[in-house]
């Protein structure tokens, strides 16, 4: 082939363009610590990455909502064990009223005592966790309990009402469990995380069938009232009433155990799908820093090389040594 | 019996032709870099020697010939490396130009190192979450209207930034066209002047390079055929056989289409389709409707692709969230105003008061998980026909269509440039100046010359004998 000056211009040219076209890529690279810049560079790579992003910002959108189901959780946890405490002194001070040693007027200090935790109770039962009523059920911005007329409301409703009066309530939170509505509308329960406690489970609600009620706090209350009348007729049922509600409120205690333990053993599930994502995410996007250093000072020596040659062979003819 | 100076004659004409054999070499030298330009070559002939009318045969010493002659300064050149350099340039330019249209719309679609429509989708998502698990903080509802508002944002954002690429593109084809229109005038203009000349047996190569630099030129624009006619001029036909060189191009434009319109010599106008060259890389790029196409429509994924696409996005997400925050479909409480990317907004009610938003149903916060899932399940696509998978998940093919296509045409314009380079290479090595070979071939002249001198001196020498010492014994 004959071969002419414009031609080892032109090919001098275009080869010495793409070198510095790889050269400049590679700085590229290195700067910004990204193996690609534009989608169109890698688009395999480039899809992973938007998908391991949208993972990401998932992943911590759950761990958010869990460390807030846990703040709740453990404020619920602790008015449990207070709410326990409680309940185990009224024991202790109803035992002791129930006695017969007990005279009339001891029976009305302890009574006096019993009013004391009655407003305890529903304190522990109003406690808040941040700006929220822990035991609020689905409503956690207003005050589940209240006295009106001295008689104990939640949200409003007479807790002695029959238990139909209190709808169900459930306050889903998204924790990564796959949330899912069925037909209607509604939440399947599997698909999230349920984080509701109505205050009326926990205090009971309406009477059983010997017309005695069901409420921890009226239930004292009714206990206070037949001290201060000094009139233990009937007190043994309300005693046995006591017990058995001390005993569910244990039992309620070990649930919510279980369902914090639930919760601790997502976040760390969380944590280790949350490094895996990151992982992928620098595997997909971010540049091997040596490796790209090393092509790099390879494809520099090419260029160099190049530009040497590049002066050697354009810079003379056959005119010069004629 | 030869003629006494007939020696004379010979040396002359091979000083002369020498002479002009260094003019030609000098001419090359000169152009060693000018673009276009053809290496020419005296094309010598030994003079035959000329019988005459006589009738008998001359003595075998009369048949001596008589000299040089510069029959022709051609041209090195060839018609095949030139179409296959023009069918190259063509292709490369097709490619060329749809890569650079789509890199634009890249541009604004890509989310590599900015935030755009998938990262507003993600923020819109979480905060649903944050709502649906903070439901009766007001705080949070207007979260979520702030997260709406700048997917709305987003969306008129890439319908202008798309409009401004649609202008750029319109007017880079409107001077395509007009190159077009020009160069085929050029070319007439040549073609007429090279007519002149060859008629006057008196071609001139430089007119020749010119012609097929507007030549090549030309196969940029518009894909080519070239063919020389016995009078000098060349014709130029193109997809459709049609007649270049006697047409005029122009743009017409209807709806979001835009043709290509050709007069021909008798001012018929029509609609022409090319195959090839820029102006069709152009035309794809503004008409390309991709899977959005009708039927008599440009396939490519071109602007008119993303902006369909953008639309049919933004229609399916305004009216997805409008449906699900009306719980009675007789009083409609739409969230979203338009259905376009350019026009879609946030309603004037919602944006009076972010509780607009309709946060439960039946229970505390199951419509704003009833949006959560929908953002989670694939859109309806019998409603919004084109829109797959989900909303985030569209985001993603947009991109990553866009992407593919880039990088598609980024490989294809690689391969055809390395195409057209070999080809003006090939072209080159032909038709380029060598100036070694000049250099020899100076050598080489000069030698000729200064022997056709001297055989100048050898010939007056002899004659001197002749004339001055000749039948002078004795004297």
């Amino acid at each position: 082939m004959r071969i002419t000056n414009r031609m080892i211009n032109n090919t001098y040219l275009s080869n010495l363009n793409s070198g510095l076209t790889d050269l400049i890529n590679l700085n590229q690279q290195v700067t910004t610590g990204r193996s690609y810049l534009k989608a169109s560079d890698d688009p395999v790579a480039a899809l992973k990455a938007y998908q391991v992003r949208q993972n990401l910002s998932r992943i911590s959108l759950y761990q958010d909502n869990i460390s807030s189901a846990q703040n709740i959780f453990s404020d619920v946890e602790s008015a449990y064990a207070e709410l326990n405490s409680v309940l185990t002194s009224t024991m202790e001070q109803v035992i002791k009223g129930e006695s017969d040693t007990c005279s009339a007027n001891d029976r009305s200090i302890i009574a006096e005592v019993l009013r004391q935790y009655q407003s305890e109770i529903l304190d522990i039962s109003n406690s808040k966790s941040s700006s929220k009523y822990v035991f609020g059920g689905a409503d956690m911005y207003t005050v589940p309990f209240t006295v009106e007329d001295d008689t104990l409301c939640y949200h409003g409703i007479d807790v002695n009402s029959d238990s139909s009066s209190f709808a169900e309530e459930a306050l889903y939170y998204d924790i990564g469990l796959g949330l899912e509505t069925d037909t209607s509308g509604a939440v399947i329960s599997g698909s999230a995380f349920d984080i509701a406690n109505p205050g009326s489970e926990v205090l009971g609600t309406g009477t059983d069938t010997n017309g005695i009620t069901n409420n921890i706090y009226n239930l004292i209350g009714d206990i206070a009232a037949q001290f201060e009348s000094n009139d233990l007729t009937n007190i043994s049922a309300y005693v046995d009433k006591l017990e058995s509600i001390k005993e569910d409120v244990l039992i309620d205690y070990a649930n919510i155990g279980q369902k914090t333990d639930f919760l601790d053993f997502l976040t760390e599930r969380l944590e280790n799908n949350r490094f895996n994502a990151t992982k992928q995410q620098s595997s997909l996007e971010g540049v091997d820093e040596a490796e790209a250093i090393l092509s790099f000072n390879t494809q520099q020596t090419a260029y160099n090389a190049a530009l040497a040659m590049g002066s050697k062979l354009l810079q003379y003819s056959l005119l010069d040594y004629m | 019996m030869g003629s006494t100076f007939l020696g004379l004659e010979i040396a002359k004409s091979g000083l002369v032709a020498s002479q002009i054999c260094i003019d030609v070499t000098g001419q090359n030298i000169a152009n060693v870099n000018t673009k276009d330009y053809t290496r020419q070559s005296a094309d010598l002939v030994s003079v035959n020697y000329n019988s005459g009318n006589y009738m008998i045969s001359q003595p075998i010493t009369n048949n001596v010939g008589q000299g040089v002659n510069v029959a022709d300064i051609s041209q090195s050149r060839d018609a095949f490396l030139d179409t296959r350099v023009r069918n190259a340039n063509s292709q490369y330019n097709t490619n060329n130009t749809q890569l650079s249209g789509l890199s634009d719309i890249e541009g604004v679609l890509d989310e590599t190192s900015t935030d755009g429509l998938h990262a507003m989708m993600n923020e819109f998502y979480t905060a649903l979450e944050e709502l649906s698990n903070n439901v009766g903080d007001e705080e949070y509802a207007s979260i979520v209207r702030s997260a709406a508002e700048k997917i709305t944002q987003v969306f008129s954002e890439y319908a202008s930034q798309l409009s401004q690429i649609r202008e750029e593109q319109t007017s880079s084809l409107e001077i395509s066209v007009d190159k077009i229109n020009s160069t085929i005038d050029k070319i007439n203009d040549l073609n007429d002047m090279i007519k002149d000349q060859t008629l006057r047996n008196n071609v001139s190569n430089e007119l020749l390079d010119s012609r097929n630099s507007y030549l090549d030129n030309l196969s940029a624009y518009m894909d080519i055929t070239v063919t020389a006619n016995d009078d000098g001029t060349v014709s130029v036909t193109s997809t459709g056989d049609i007649d270049v060189l006697s047409s005029a191009f122009s743009l017409s434009f209807s709806g979001d289409q835009v043709t290509i319109q050709r007069t021909d010599g008798d001012g018929n106008v029509t609609d022409y389709s090319l195959t090839d060259g820029s102006v069709r890389g152009y035309l794809d790029v503004l008409n390309g409707a991709g899977t959005y196409a009708d039927d008599e429509e440009n396939t490519f994924r071109g602007l008119l692709y993303y902006e369909r696409a953008l639309d049919s996005f933004a229609a399916s997400f305004a009216g997805t969230f409008n449906d699900l925050n009306t719980l009675d479909a007789a009083s409609p409480a739409d969230l979203f105003t338009g259905t376009t990317a350019a026009d879609i907004s946030i309603s004037a009610a919602w944006y009076d008061d972010a509780d607009y938003l309709v946060v439960a149903d039946t229970g505390t916060n199951d419509n704003v998980i009833r949006m959560i899932n929908a953002m989670d399940e694939d859109v309806d696509d019998t409603l919004y026909p084109g829109v797959n998978g989900t909303f985030e998940g569209y985001a993603r093919t947009i991109m990553s269509d866009i992407a593919v296509d880039v990088s598609f045409y980024t490989d294809i314009t690689d391969m055809n440039q390395s195409i057209l380079n070999s080809a003006v290479n090939q072209r080159e090595s032909i038709m380029g100046v060598s100036v070694d070979e000049e250099t020899i071939n100076l050598t080489m002249y000069q030698r000729a010359y200064q022997a056709a001198a001297r055989l100048m001196t050898v010939l007056d020498e002899n004659l001197d004998v002749l004339i001055n010492s000749t039948g002078r014994v004795g004297l």
